[in-house]
């Protein structure tokens, strides 16, 4: 599996509201900078495993609960309705 | 990452590196006569020119060796320090790809148009291209990381 037809989609965003936190916020807790943080949120970075660590630290989660690997190969089941 | 130095000499790096080129190029040029003509004004010529002293070679000799190593000192301090994090880090490299290609073009394009047009001897100008092409190198880094980091990614 080449990292081209990889994407690694992440719910930082969506954590960080929940939490009414801001983006300097976070940066602050994982020792990062604000722009890290601003192109993890965009998907223009995939952070390193332990930058993933921490970030999921943070939010008290599992990191594959924040990050979520997608890939052509093995694309998002659909829901399966009841 | 045990090799880089620490960030904090970053800034006396850019100013070495600037400090270098600048006196690189005023010793490929000769250009330090004017500062004796400045400084010893009473030895000009009743023509209006200035003989060159006879120590004048040595001391640009010594201006251009210690113009490259102030020039090489900051890049290493520039281009070989710590970044606060790995996205930084990875602009920085992308960075300095992006100058080796602006540095390139632009030594290119001066080559070009030296060699082309008339009246031009490629060994009078050969110091001028490199000089011009190490000077994009550092423009087009400084441009584009600064691009990157503090206006690109604050607009997304």
């Amino acid at each position: 599996m080449s990292s081209q037809n990889v994407k690694l989609e992440n719910t930082l965003r969506v954590e960080r509201a929940i939490r009414r936190m801001t983006q300097a916020d976070l940066a602050a807790r994982v020792d990062v900078s604000r722009q890290a943080i601003i192109a993890i949120e965009t998907g223009k970075f995939i952070p390193s495993a332990v930058l993933a660590i921490k970030l999921a630290r943070v939010f008290g989660k599992p990191v594959e609960d924040i990050f979520i690997l997608l890939d052509e190969e093995s694309p998002v089941p659909e829901e399966v309705e009841p | 990452m045990a090799l880089l130095s620490s960030a904090r000499y970053r800034a006396a790096g850019v100013f070495l590196a600037l400090a270098g080129l600048l006196g690189f190029c005023v010793a490929s040029t000769e250009g330090l006569i004017n500062v004796y003509r400045i400084i010893l004004p009473g030895n000009t010529l009743p023509d209006g020119a200035y003989p060159y002293p006879p120590e004048f070679w040595g001391v640009n000799a010594i201006l251009s060796d210690v113009s490259i190593c102030f020039l090489v000192i900051g890049m290493a301090a520039v281009f070989l320090a710590k970044e606060r994090d790995e996205y930084l880090e990875r602009i920085r490299l992308e960075s300095v790809q992006f100058a080796v290609y602006a540095q390139f073009l632009v030594g290119l394009v001066a080559f070009a148009y030296v060699y082309c047009t008339p009246g031009y001897q490629i060994e009078n100008t050969f110091q001028g291209i490199m000089g011009m092409a190490c000077g994009a190198f550092l423009v087009a880094y400084g441009l584009r990381y600064y691009y990157i980091v503090h206006i690109k990614t604050d607009e997304e």
